[in-house]
């Protein structure tokens, strides 16, 4: 626990929109869960500030929310992307590779930026 | 560059719509001043229902009951102060004035005083504004107080720089004074 990174400012959104178009509705604690084990147990979500991420997102239209029961037959609220979701990361992921590609431009040894 | 000519066709690549969603959201936070109790109880759910998953996947790993708990109530971060924040994002509070990067002057120093140390004094920064005719700086102190209350993993260090993004602070994480 101690050696792992925290969500870099304002990725939570795009890996909570990225993990719900993979694997479909679910629930907080599931979405957090996957974020982490995505991350290979490298990122420690911020369970506490998950959910307001989640409401904004709702806010936003972005996702949808609806009271489902889990697999252990306990009642949860379960988040599902809405195609305006889906559109927001398209947009989204390809921001962020412009932004790595650009960042990674300064980064590569050797090379003159023309 | 960037003079107008008149031209009333859409910048090449302002998003459309976003701020139709802008005005959804406020909408649905203004919504949120209402039924409060409700949907108090519905996220006292939703939390209870993550703790109870949490704490099962921690007895499963082998935990103790108790250090099951503690230890899904200690990323959580607390119940109280993750309902505080959520309750913030979901009603029109003053405070949250902040959470959308436009906070008033004094409530802005507030949240960087408060991650500057405890020894902030708030009332101090109310006395220099308190000329300003119309301008009620109680918000300020609710912003100091909300913040002493958040997980300590996540009170704002430079809340309007963390604020400026597209997702806000909610994913910030810096250093808490208020312990």
């Amino acid at each position: 626990m101690g050696n792992k990174k925290d969500v870099w400012q304002g990725t939570l959104a795009l890996m909570v929109l990225k993990t719900l178009d993979t694997l479909g509705p679910l629930h907080g604690y599931g979405i957090a869960r996957r974020i982490e084990q995505t991350s290979g147990d490298l990122l420690a979500v911020n369970y506490g500030t998950l959910y307001p991420a989640l409401l904004k997102l709702e806010q936003e239209g972005y996702i949808r929310s609806e009271w489902g029961v889990s697999d252990n037959n306990r009642k949860a609220k379960y988040y599902k992307l809405t195609r305006a979701g889906r559109k927001q990361l398209e947009r989204e992921a390809r921001e962020w590779e412009q932004t790595t590609a650009i960042v990674a431009r300064f980064l590569a040894p050797g090379e003159e930026v023309s | 560059m960037g003079a107008d000519n008149g031209d009333r066709r859409k910048v090449p690549g302002t998003r459309r719509g976003s701020f139709v969603r802008w005005l959804r959201a406020c909408a649905l936070r203004l919504a949120g001043m209402f039924r409060k109790q409700q949907r108090d109880l519905e996220f006292a759910a939703e939390m209870e229902s993550h703790l109870q998953m949490h704490i099962e996947d921690n007895l499963r790993s082998g935990m103790s009951t108790d250090e099951a708990r503690r230890t899904a109530l200690t990323r959580l971060g607390g119940v109280e102060p993750a309902k505080e924040l959520y309750r913030e994002r979901r009603s029109c509070a003053r405070n949250s004035c902040r959470a959308e990067g436009a906070g008033c002057g004094t409530c802005r120093r507030a949240a960087h005083g408060h991650a500057a140390g405890p020894r902030f004094d708030c009332n101090r920064s109310r006395d220099r504004t308190r000329s300003r005719p119309g301008h009620d700086t109680s918000h300020c102190r609710r912003t100091v107080r909300s913040e002493a209350r958040r997980p300590c993993d996540t009170a704002l260090g430079h809340p309007i720089n963390s604020v400026g993004g597209k997702h806000g602070l909610l994913d910030s994480r810096a250093p808490c004074y208020a312990r």
